[in-house]
């Protein structure tokens, strides 16, 4: 598997774990305390991005956008 | 002004030299940490920062990374926007600022080729090959640089809010620092 077969949304983890842990690593000194919060962190990042994923993809499919000239068939 | 206003809410990480560890810091990411004895965080920052600058690196087959001297104001359509981020990962983007230089004054690349300013051939040759990845990578080796920041500082001043934010006893206050100073 190559990087170009995979899809993107999966370039979105480790990115996201990085910026949780080097935030809260920047925040907080005690291990047990950066793992927990950059742990909730990552988690609060994806629910945000999913449920804007989710409502960006509900408003595509239902919403009925006015065509174009160019756009009728 | 009360007490509580006063009193940082730190806990007590010794510093050393705090601006030698924070050039440290930016010159190679987690190399202020390590140099300050926080071994851990020291890790930490160079898998995080490192592993997301030469992951993006990598995706972009090393054509993300280059630096350009033109104005901002003047030409900001090739002004390279994304080397402020990426200058902040330090060692691992100087190559890019040396290329450039040297193409400034009319010389031509060092250590073949590595960071140049690829031809227009080439840049547009990556796209249609790579796709999306080209700009994942931009993406990656940017934010790489940005997270290195809040590890600089972290290097400078400690963590921004320590452990005393969950444990109070841990606040390290004024007087009790100089207290700790006087008896040393």
């Amino acid at each position: 598997m190559t990087p170009q077969n995979l899809n993107v949304y999966w370039f979105l983890i480790p990115l996201t774990a990085a910026i949780s842990f080097v935030y809260t690593a920047s925040r907080f000194e005690s291990w047990p305390v950066i793992w927990k919060h950059a742990l909730r962190l990552t988690f609060t990042i994806f629910l945000i991005m999913t449920t804007v994923t989710l409502f960006l993809l509900l408003l595509n499919v239902f919403m009925e956008w006015p065509t174009t000239a160019r756009g009728k068939p | 002004m009360t007490e509580s206003r006063s009193a940082p809410v730190r806990s007590d990480v010794d510093l050393k030299n705090r601006y030698l560890a924070g050039f440290l810091a930016w010159l190679v990411p987690g190399l202020g940490h390590l140099y300050q004895g926080r071994k851990g965080k020291a890790i930490l920052y160079a898998v995080c920062v490192l592993g997301l600058f030469f992951l993006g690196f990598f995706l972009g087959e090393g054509h993300n990374v280059f630096f350009r001297w033109t104005s901002p104001f003047k030409d900001s359509e090739h002004f390279r926007f994304s080397y402020i981020g990426q200058f902040f990962v330090g060692l691992p983007s100087l190559p890019a600022l040396i290329q450039a230089t040297l193409k400034q004054y009319g010389m031509g690349p060092i250590l073949w080729g590595y960071q140049a300013e690829p031809s227009l051939n080439q840049l547009f040759g990556v796209h249609p090959r790579l796709g999306p990845l080209v700009e994942i990578g931009w993406v990656y080796t940017s934010i790489a640089g940005l997270l290195n920041i809040l590890a600089i500082f972290d290097a400078l001043e400690g963590p921004a809010y320590g452990d005393a934010v969950l444990d109070p006893s841990k606040a390290v206050t004024p007087s009790a620092s100089s207290t700790q100073q006087a008896n040393a």
